[in-house]
């Protein structure tokens, strides 16, 4: 495996006995390279680092009866301006909870489940942690808006119970044009009540509109510094080989074909939100319109 | 949706030999019957695309239906060779998914900005490398139309 030159790393661990199989884990994957202090306290730990620069926290998140490992590196962040990467490590009964907990934490950067049978995976963390010496946060993902562009009612109503049939966690907004997109996306005209409100998400896009078409609207929307980085999947019935070529050459993220039937239609909506809204990264978190 | 998959190629770029690895378990895992090259910089990645210098013998053949993307390379990093991608004609057409170990905004919004198809954060785990592995080529090759499909 690839690994960098390590230099230090702590560990606030409370459980001896844990600490030992976690510091085996290292030395094994990294040999003499590394300098693991242990802490077995966050009292301790917060001592070790006024006297030390640490390249990596190792954080156990149950501590005892002492604050949690998540709350000791958020007092860290409230003293230090740059955190190294954190690990949060818990045992296996909890991790669901604990994963919320940490994934909603600023300065994690990641979450494990303990496994000392097999080190891989903690391995492999440390050493993305260690090679994106960025100060990197879990993401923290609100619900996102999707807003969608059709002129065709029956279309905008089948997808909205599709939403509701999937009781998906995301609002879905509607306009009936490229125009009254373009309005929307810019909170002017009848949409300036927006204007305080986080851009949408994910964008969908009919090809055939009347005032202003699905192309046009997306040359104008790339054409846009701050509207350029939404990603936008065109969902038209047309199935020509030319829209589909033009639809990417002007940058649309994908194209999806509305299928005709409901149930399909729930199911590629499902697809689709589960994409965009699970697997890939948005760049809707760090997004504020323009004041 | 359709139920036959073609054929094509994916190709991965990635400098990590063990990412390259971890990525081929988890598509035999998934069991795609696609075949996925891999390159590892941006220089070779180019050379791919474009059918030249090593990879002249592929002339002819067509492009992949899919590009995994890494950003830090060596020789050529995957910021720069998503913007030559996207300044091609031909090869603008492809869809790039940004597969990195970096969460820093600034990645994700150049990303988009130069226009990936999707930005997607490398997984820890093995299983979750499996999962999205199987939804990222689940929407890639079932729901979502790409170019060139019907040749």
């Amino acid at each position: 495996m690839n690994t960098p030159a390590l230099k230090r790393i702590l560990l606030l661990e409370d459980s001896a006995d844990d600490a030992t199989l976690i510091v085996e884990q290292l030395q094994q994957a990294f040999g003499k390279t590394v300098s693991i202090d242990i802490a077995s306290d966050s009292h301790h730990a917060t001592a070790l680092t006024a006297d030390a620069d640490y390249e990596l926290y190792l954080v156990d998140y149950y501590l005892g009866i002492d604050v949690t490992g998540v709350d000791w590196v958020l007092t860290q962040r409230q003293s230090q301006s740059l955190l190294p990467p954190v690990i949060v490590l818990t045992g296996l009964d909890d991790a669901d909870q604990i994963e919320l907990v940490a994934s909603n934490a600023s300065g994690v950067s990641y979450f494990l489940k303990k496994d000392f049978s097999d080190s891989s995976d903690l391995i492999r963390a440390i050493n993305f942690a260690l090679k994106n010496r960025m100060q990197m946060n879990l993401p923290v993902y609100d619900k996102i808006t999707i807003v969608m562009a059709d002129d065709d009612y029956d279309d905008q109503l089948l997808v909205a119970d599709a939403f509701e049939e999937l009781k998906l966690e995301s609002r879905l907004d509607m306009v009936n044009d490229g125009e009254a997109l373009l309005n929307y996306l810019r909170r002017q005209g009848k949409y300036v009540d927006l204007i305080d409100e986080k851009l949408p998400g994910l964008i969908l896009l009919d090809l055939n509109m009347p005032r202003m078409d699905g192309r046009q609207a997306l040359t104008e929307i790339r054409a846009d510094a701050q509207l350029r980085r939404i990603p936008v999947v065109l969902l038209t019935t047309s199935e020509a080989e030319s829209d589909l070529l033009q639809g990417y050459d002007l940058g649309a993220n994908s194209y999806v074909v509305k299928p005709v039937n409901f149930d399909d239609l729930v199911a590629i909506i499902a697809h689709i939100t589960t994409y965009w809204c699970s697997i890939v990264t948005l760049p809707s978190s760090y997004y504020r319109p323009e004041a | 949706m359709r139920s036959n998959m073609e054929l094509i190629t994916i190709l991965m770029a990635d400098d990590d030999p063990d990412d390259r690895l971890l990525v081929e378990d988890a598509f035999e895992e998934v069991q795609l019957k696609n075949s996925i090259d891999f390159v590892k910089d941006g220089v070779e990645l180019m050379d791919y695309l474009f059918q030249r210098g090593a990879y002249s013998s592929l002339a002819g053949s067509p492009p992949p239906g899919l590009i995994l993307l890494d950003l830090n390379m060596p020789k050529k990093d995957g910021r720069q060779a998503l913007r030559e991608i996207k300044e091609d004609a031909k090869l603008r057409l492809i869809p790039v998914v940004i597969l990195t170990t970096s969460q820093a905004d600034e990645d994700i919004l150049r990303s988009y900005d130069l226009g990936a198809n999707s930005f997607i954060v490398k997984p820890v785990t093995f299983d979750k490398l499996v999962d999205i592995i199987r939804k990222v080529t689940n929407y890639w090759f079932q729901i979502v139309r790409r170019p060139g499909e019907g040749d």
